[in-house]
């Protein structure tokens, strides 16, 4: 019936003050749904860019075999040694999928400034490879503020400082670490660094911040006491609260003289697109393996190797899913109430089609395409309204703290096409169908019925 | 009678609830009627003339007896099969009018032939012009049904039963919304095409005044046609 | 690799001066035991100098790390003699805390006595091993360990430097020397177990004194983990308290 959009939107002009309500319901429930849904790319992003890149986890995490459980406490045993380091390499460098690949080595101990100690947990990373994670587009679309360190710059600039390292805020502020050696470079203080500071004075900061360097205390993996100076060359925030007092990150070879070794704990794998994560993790595995190495390869959401994203994710999606629902359901019951009121008022109506000649579908898709045209307009009307609000917030500079990391990051909204497309695709059939319950058992009524019901 | 009559009522009951009791509307009615016949059903209120013409406009299946249109038992028909019969082959005139208030007149004649595919664009314009010619409507052609008279309301509507070029059309107490002058030339009109069309009609009304002009009236009383 | 660290500070780690060591009153004074014990462990107030080896056995491979110690009271310092590549690193033990002390590095480390060192290990591990002072002592019983008649105490900690909740200690009634100890978590699990060897022989302040020669430690969790600590050539000496001093010990 090619005429009947026509009809359904002549019968739209009718109760336009009904119409207008149930419109506008729409409108704003689709509305809602873009915002919220926006939120939810957003943080999505956000905790895939944070685990992946600024955890520097990769999108792969490439551990020996029992090397994430085992590692800390037995790393000899379940590191990857050099030569290991060089199959796994071969192996990737074979994999076009590959955009980048990080070696890391993880490590505990103590960092001290002459006077206390602060326990820490450091991660070893190639400056030159973590500059280029940080500098890419993907951090710098969803959260560049951390990728930027608070303070002086990534620790690929300093080539010629020995042991340059950065530290977690919370730890330097542990350690008086107040000032960082560009700053020191800048503004050198009066007086020099005492050799082994008065440590009765037991404001440590006062003291601690005439130079920039830390001592880095930890057992070795053969099992001696090892210690290393590294200096301060910037300050950062971690993405979690928890590792924010103690952590830190230095050149893997800092690490490496610290832990007397040149094996490192992982490999992280960046890849050009997310998606293959999955697909990769099995094929890489079963590749390295053969290659003579027994590896386990973790994907980002692997609540092993990307706990705060595996962890977050189920929370945020049932936290939209349920409000989700709720909007659905105010649209349904608003467009089920809206064609019940119609179809009691045009019963008669009904019931001259049906003596037209309309057949009982004919009648039916009348009232649907009624229906689906409203929620299309509806939703045109809630896409407008929702991209505009999204700018407005986003040009407004608003920040948040996403639960559990320290700082805070732009609050921004971010509708993507895609999303907006499967929302609409989902809320229109909706529409149709809550048309579709309230107008049923009118079109199965006998015409004869229909044509006498009383009206009030 | 070995030929086949245009329509065929034999022995039809029909009954229906209302509320706690059953109404035996139609109480084994019998008749024929021939192409081209316009025959009016008289009777007082409650004689069952709306169940009537509802069974003859294919609206509704009878209880007992049978319905034959040019032979063919309508009770037998699916219900899509019953749409598209009344859609190619019978109009219908409401005594409300029944017009879509957001249609303009040119839109409410056209509706039934919206759902005939075998009516092509420009056969539908024609014949709705045509139509609306009829009735001497085409200077009101794009006005909406809440501008116009009852009279012409009505003669909107009987555009819209016209339109399909039925055979059969049935109008359930056509003129009682209108006043007398409306209601002759009316029926002035319905015999007109009668006349020209050879349309079988067949009106339900209880206005005496109108029993003159017509030539052939079933007279029916509590459900049955006394002879 | 904390075995290693608790069994050096057992050799490292003096006693505050603990009483004469006079006849055993009967009942027997938990708390004398103690000291007793802890006397024969090393912890002489008059000063020592002596070599000490510890060699660990974990993950099927043995390291040796050999110092000289030279102890006063509660101060103590060692420094690395092998191997080679270690010479010269020291520990500093003085006023309760613990340093580390390497050639090149630009400050020594600060190992306080409430800080994880690595993994599980504490630095308690290293700083809290003279009992008389961290423990409040208990007799408990009598055990036969090893051939030996034996007190056994139940030890609980009483400050926060203690680096256990509870230790079962052995101490032999001839001799008053420590036999065995079992280091306990809060919940009453075995951490690890020690057990002690007496063969030096030294004259302090023109006594004769049994000295302990060996210690040997086993990992009770894990996968048993052993470390040897061997105690040798002790001498009497009378150490400067300057000597003790951080400033004294970068140089």
């Amino acid at each position: 019936m090619k005429h009947g959009w026509r009809l359904a939107a002549r019968n739209l002009g009718r109760n336009r003050r009904r119409n207008l309500a149930t419109g506008a319901s729409i409108a704003l429930g689709f509305c809602g749904l873009v915002l919220i849904g926006g939120y939810a790319v957003r943080v999505e992003r956000f905790l895939r860019t944070n685990t992946v890149y600024l955890q520097q986890v990769g999108h792969l995490a490439i551990y020996r075999d029992g090397g994430l459980e085992r590692g800390v406490a037995q790393p000899a045993r379940f590191a990857l040694s050099a030569d290991d380091q060089r199959r796994i390499t071969s192996v990737l460098g074979g994999t076009p999928e590959v955009e980048l690949v990080g070696r890391h080595l993880i490590g505990m101990g103590l960092a001290g400034n002459g006077c206390t100690t602060v326990p820490f947990s450091a991660l070893g990373v190639e400056p030159e490879v973590q500059a280029r994670v940080l500098a890419h587009p993907e951090v710098q679309a969803a959260s560049p503020e951390l990728a930027r360190p608070l303070r002086g710059e990534l620790l690929a600039r300093y080539p010629n400082v020995a042991g340059a390292a950065a530290l977690s805020a919370g730890l330097a502020e542990l350690l008086g670490k107040t000032r960082i050696h560009d700053e020191l470079a800048a503004s050198p203080p009066n007086g020099s660094a005492a050799l082994a500071p008065d440590c009765a004075v037991r404001t440590g900061g006062a003291r601690a911040d005439v130079d920039a360097n830390v001592q880095l205390a930890a057992l070795t993996w053969a099992g001696t006491m090892s210690a290393v100076d590294v200096e301060v060359v910037n300050l950062f925030h971690t993405p979690l609260a928890e590792t924010e007092d103690g952590t830190l990150v230095t050149s893997l070879a800092t690490l490496q003289q610290l832990y007397a070794t040149d094996a490192v704990s992982y490999l992280s794998v960046y890849l050009r697109d997310a998606r293959d994560a999955h697909r990769l993790a099995a094929a890489l595995e079963r590749a390295i393996d053969a290659a003579g190495v027994p590896v386990r390869v973790y994907p980002f959401d692997d609540e092993r190797v990307g706990p705060y994203y595996a962890g977050t994710m189920p929370f945020l999606t049932s936290l939209v899913g349920f409000i989700g629902l709720l909007v659905a359901a105010v649209v349904v019951l608003s467009i089920v109430n809206a064609m019940t009121l119609s179809m009691l008022e045009r019963t008669r109506e009904l019931g001259m089609l049906r003596a037209l000649g309309f057949s009982r579908g004919q009648v039916l898709g009348l009232c649907l395409r009624e229906a689906t045209l409203l929620a299309v307009m509806a939703v045109g009307v809630g896409l407008a309204l929702a991209l505009t609000i999204a700018t407005m917030i986003n040009h407004s500079g608003a920040r948040f703290s996403p639960p559990g990391v320290p700082g805070s990051i732009l609050f921004l909204l971010t509708p993507t096409p895609a999303l907006c497309a499967a929302l609409a695709t989902l809320i229109v059939p909706l529409a149709a169908g809550a048309a579709w319950l309230a107008v049923r058992k009118k079109t199965r009524a006998s015409v004869v019925g229909l044509l006498h019901e009383q009206v009030s | 009678m070995s030929e086949q009559p245009f329509l065929r009522l034999d022995q039809v009951h029909k009954r229906y609830r209302l509320g706690e009791t059953v109404v035996h509307a139609l109480r084994g009615v019998s008749f024929d009627l021939a192409q081209g016949a316009f025959t009016a059903v008289v009777g007082p209120s409650g004689s069952g003339k709306s169940t009537l013409l509802h069974l003859v406009g294919c609206l509704d299946e009878p209880d007992e007896g049978r319905v034959l249109l040019q032979g063919q038992d309508v009770a037998r028909l699916s219900d899509d099969a019953r749409s598209r019969l009344r859609n190619r082959h019978i109009g219908f005139i409401f005594q409300s009018f029944n017009l879509v208030p957001v249609l303009d007149v040119y839109e409410n004649v056209e509706l039934p032939l919206l759902i005939n595919p075998d009516v092509g664009a420009d056969e539908r314009r024609e014949r709705v012009l045509q139509a609306v010619r009829d009735v001497e409507l085409e200077p009101q052609i794009h006005q909406l049904p809440d501008k116009l008279s009852g009279g012409q309301r009505q003669r909107v509507a009987i555009a819209r039963a016209l339109v399909t070029h039925p055979l059969l059309v049935v109008a359930d107490e056509p003129t009682a919304n209108l006043d007398s002058a409306t209601t002759h030339r009316l029926i002035d009109l319905l015999l007109e095409l009668n006349d020209k069309r050879r349309v079988t009609f067949l009106f339900s009304t209880h206005d005496e005044k109108l029993m003159g002009r017509v030539a052939h009236v079933l007279h029916l009383k509590d459900g049955a046609l006394p002879s | 690799m904390s075995l290693l660290l608790t069994s050096l500070t057992a050799a490292l780690c003096a006693a505050a001066a603990p009483p004469a060591p006079g006849l055993p009153s009967p009942p027997v004074d938990a708390a004398s035991l103690v000291r007793d014990a802890d006397r024969a462990r090393g912890g002489l107030a008059e000063g020592i100098t002596w070599t000490v080896e510890v060699t660990s056995t974990e993950d099927g491979s043995a390291t040796t790390t050999a110092y000289l110690v030279r102890a006063r009271g509660d101060d103590a310092l060692a420094e690395v003699t092998a191997p080679a590549h270690a010479k010269g690193e020291k520990l500093l033990f003085s006023g309760g805390a613990l340093w580390f002390i390497k050639p090149g590095l630009k400050k020594p480390v600060a190992v306080s006595t409430r800080q994880k060192l690595a993994g599980p290990a504490a630095a308690g591990d290293v700083a809290s091993t003279n009992y008389a002072r961290d423990y409040a002592a208990e007799l408990v019983g009598e055990d036969d360990v090893g051939g030996a008649a034996a007190w056994r105490l139940e030890l609980k900690a009483t400050g926060p430097s203690a680096t256990y909740d509870r230790i079962r200690y052995w101490v032999a009634k001839s001799g008053r020397q420590a036999l065995k100890a079992e280091f306990l978590t809060v919940g009453g699990d075995v951490v690890k177990t020690a057990t002690f060897e007496y063969d030096n022989k030294l004259t302090v302040a023109g006594k004769p004194l049994e000295l302990i020669s060996r210690m040997t430690i086993t990992d009770a969790m894990g996968e048993g983990a052993v470390s040897v600590v061997r105690f040798g050539a002790p001498k009497a000496e009378a150490h400067p308290a300057s000597i003790f001093t951080l400033e004294s010990a970068v140089r």
